[in-house]
């Protein structure tokens, strides 16, 4: 078949030439595993928000808003995070796929490890409190896009609908006045006690009745959930408000 | 160069060809039939096309000595660089087909042909041209893996190194294969 001229010529060929040094292989391989490793975690942090917006969502509330069921859970979904939870899956299932052994493992297998890794890593940072300082820090610092990513902002700016979002700003007898992200202060009439105490700065919701420009009814008065950072801007730029003193 | 290949290892020739080029040339000697024998079945192109296409797996092979991963058979990893070499060669050159009659073995024939229980009682050479031209119109991806399967001998571990692709998916791959080819034979 091929005969010594054939192998002459290799071994010509590569007299010029050195194979491929071991630590560049090895470098591509841990750069591979690292942005595989890295892929999870952001997956991970990612799943942790996911988890803190579905665990604190006020999914009870829907039967005492004015919402089709469907309505409001395409309100509720933190569509955002879903989208960078996928986007994450997928490059840690490129990753795994591309390590040396990565072949060995058929897509759903990948796609399921990557998946369930996230949840269980989301999980463990939901149990820390990374979920809501994530959600806290985005809403602070970045209010523009975060009004984008939690459509639940939207959904409690309606005073004409009975839906409320603010910071406690003073506490009387009977009622207390709240500060909405519009830089808005309300006197709210409570109808009920609340289930917990209010304090100065603390961010709330409330379910009740516009009366008139500036004064609102509660009916429910329930715990912040996803936006709470975002609450934050309805601060003065001078900071001299006295709920924006409080701490977090 | 005073070392001798006999009874060496393929990975004591890898160790022994990164310290001295010269001895690159045992594993040249070992595997170019082979390699030569597997090209030529998979892309269906002439003997000098087929050459060169060699010559590129053994430059491929020698600069990536240091990525040769222990832990897998040296024989299914350059038959992997010959798999991927043959795909790039093929995309850069836009071969086109010369329909040469695939180079196939009588013992390795007959295996195939009773393996997917086919009549074989005709005339040995009408019998290797219908299976080679029932293999040459089969889809790339069913022609790898009955060649790998019958012709190269491979086992479903080695396919699945070879190919890159996972055991199950090779597996299914030979299924697909089987009755596809058993289509065309008949026709």
């Amino acid at each position: 078949m091929l005969g010594e001229k054939f192998e002459k010529e290799i071994l010509e060929k590569i007299k010029s030439k050195e194979p491929t040094p071991r630590w560049r292989f090895q470098m591509k391989d841990y750069m591979i595993w690292s942005l595989g490793i890295l892929s999870l975690l952001v997956g991970g942090l990612a799943s942790s928000v996911l988890i803190y917006f579905l665990m604190n969502g006020g999914w009870g509330t829907y039967g005492r808003m004015n919402f089709g069921w469907v309505e409001f859970f395409l309100l509720s979904l933190p569509y955002f995070w879903v989208i960078i939870l996928s986007i994450f899956i997928l490059a840690a299932y490129y990753y795994v796929k591309h390590t040396k052994n990565g072949y060995r493992y058929s897509i759903p297998a990948i796609i399921v490890f990557s998946i369930v890794a996230s949840i269980l890593l989301g999980g463990c940072g939901s149990l820390l409190g990374l979920g809501e300082a994530i959600d806290n820090i985005l809403g602070e610092k970045a209010p523009a896009y975060y009004e984008f990513f939690n459509p639940q902002i939207r959904m409690w700016r309606e005073p004409e609908n009975g839906r409320l979002f603010g910071l406690v700003t003073k506490i009387e007898q009977e009622n207390f006045y709240l500060l909405d992200i519009s830089r808005q202060e309300w006197k709210v009439y409570l109808e009920k006690k609340p289930p917990f105490p209010l304090e100065i700065g603390r961010p709330i919701k409330l379910l009740g009745e516009k009366l008139h420009d500036n004064e609102f009814r509660a009916f429910e008065i329930l715990p912040p959930g996803p936006g709470q950072g975002f609450l934050r801007n309805a601060c003065p730029p001078d900071g001299r408000h006295p709920a924006c003193h409080q701490p977090r | 160069m005073t070392e001798n290949a006999a009874g060496k290892s393929d990975k004591e020739l890898v160790e022994l060809s990164l310290r001295d080029k010269d001895a690159f040339l045992f594993i040249v000697k070992r595997y170019k039939d082979k390699l030569y024998g597997y090209i030529r079945r998979i892309t269906d192109t002439g003997h000098e096309d087929a050459e060169d296409i060699l010559q590129e797996v053994f430059i491929k092979i020698y600069a990536n000595l240091n990525d040769f991963d222990r832990g897998l058979k040296f024989s299914s990893w350059i038959f992997r660089i010959a798999h991927n070499q043959v795909i790039s060669a093929y995309r850069r050159r836009k071969a086109r087909p010369q329909h040469n009659s695939l180079p196939l073995n009588e013992d390795q024939i007959e295996g195939l042909i009773s393996d997917y229980d086919l009549e074989n009682n005709i005339d040995a050479g009408i019998l290797k041209r219908k299976v080679s031209a029932a293999i040459s119109v089969l889809e790339k991806k069913y022609q790898e893996v009955i060649i790998l399967k019958f012709f190269e001998e491979k086992s479903y571990q080695e396919m699945s190194d070879i190919l890159e692709k996972p055991a199950g998916t090779v597996a299914s791959l030979l299924n697909k294969a089987r009755s596809e080819f058993k289509k065309k034979y008949k026709t």
